[in-house]
């Protein structure tokens, strides 16, 4: 089921998670990330993370940092809680 | 630092496929600013880069309405594209704010300083909005590659909601009702506002001012060159395509 989150921008979420990790992960919205393809670069990144709202938020921070991602309208913490609500 | 002379291109409606291939072939290839002014014929609704196609539009009702669907490649919502008129304006990163909003305020006051000479006390309206008192006029989008900012927005000429929605699919069909009547409270046109119409070249020569103003520089009327032109025709295929409509 997609679940909808409203932020500074809408987030819709399409989740699967297996043993307590994340094994299927699509985000859709209305939101701004630069680049933006590097939203690819997110939902993979997740992919085995543990499906917890501090690991996800955490391994987030850790991607846009290191691939230096802007965004706009969303950002670790409306996503992390989006994708776990 | 700002380039003394850019060029503007004005011209009427090309379709969705070929004006977001215009729009990206600009960026791409373009070596001055470049501001453009457009229309869509046929009509179109434009998606963002992030949204899924599926659960935003209602692509049997486009068909039978004959309007285009393309995703764009910027952020930001879905978009119909009928009786407004959009810009798209091109310019190197160096030369504005490294800061996101910072950069649509700037590039808005293009929009808005133009819509004050036409008597439209527009305003900004951050993250990415261009509001009369608390009603939105214009939605605008940017992205930023091939060293360039593009953004591109569209001003509302005139507004109906109704077959706006009658489009676009809605989270909860339940609450439609609701969120038309509250869609029809929060947006308005240069029609409502002026309370008669204006064409699209008023106001087009009026955004053109604007963005000579706010960006101190002169607009040169102009047209696509051969290396932008080819590089259009390549980006067509790829706004058409099934991959790039339903990437997500």
């Amino acid at each position: 089921m997609l679940k909808i989150y409203k932020a500074g921008k809408l987030i819709k979420i399409d989740v699967e998670s297996k043993e307590n990790k994340i094994s299927k992960l699509r985000i859709y919205g209305d939101f701004f990330l630069h680049p933006e393809d590097s939203i690819e670069i997110i939902e993979n990144v997740l992919i085995g993370c543990r499906y917890d709202r501090c690991a996800i938020k955490k391994t987030i921070d850790t991607v846009m940092k290191k691939n230096n991602i802007q965004s706009v309208g969303i950002d670790s913490d409306s996503l992390s809680e989006a994708i776990t609500l | 630092m700002i380039e003394k002379n850019m060029r503007v291109i004005i011209e009427g409606g090309l379709d969705a496929y070929h004006n977001m291939a215009v729009d990206e072939a600009i960026a791409k290839k373009s070596k001055i600013p470049t501001l453009r002014i457009y229309q869509w014929n046929p009509p179109a609704i434009s998606i963002g880069y992030f949204q899924s196609l599926n659960q935003e539009v209602d692509v049997g009702a486009c068909q039978k309405l004959g309007i285009d669907i393309v995703r764009r490649i910027t952020g930001g919502g879905a978009v119909f594209h009928d009786n407004e008129l959009t810009y798209s304006f091109v310019i190197p990163e160096s030369a504005v704010s490294e800061n996101i909003i910072e950069s649509y305020n700037k590039i808005c006051n293009g929009v808005i300083t133009g819509l004050v000479e036409l008597g439209i006390k527009a305003q900004f309206a951050p993250i990415n909005d261009i509001v009369v008192g608390q009603k939105k006029i214009s939605g605008n989008a940017q992205t930023r590659r091939y060293n360039q900012v593009l953004q591109h927005g569209t001003i509302l000429l005139d507004v109906d909601v109704d077959k706006m929605f009658s489009i676009l699919l809605v989270p909860n069909e339940k609450l439609k009702g609701k969120l038309i009547k509250n869609v029809k409270q929060r947006v308005t046109s240069v029609k409502a506002i002026l309370g008669h119409e204006i064409g699209f070249n008023t106001v087009a020569h009026a955004i053109v001012r604007g963005f000579a103003s706010e960006f101190k520089t002169k607009f040169t009327p102009g047209s696509l060159n051969e290396e932008e032109l080819d590089e259009t025709a390549k980006l067509t295929k790829k706004f058409m395509s099934k991959e790039w409509i339903n990437k997500r």
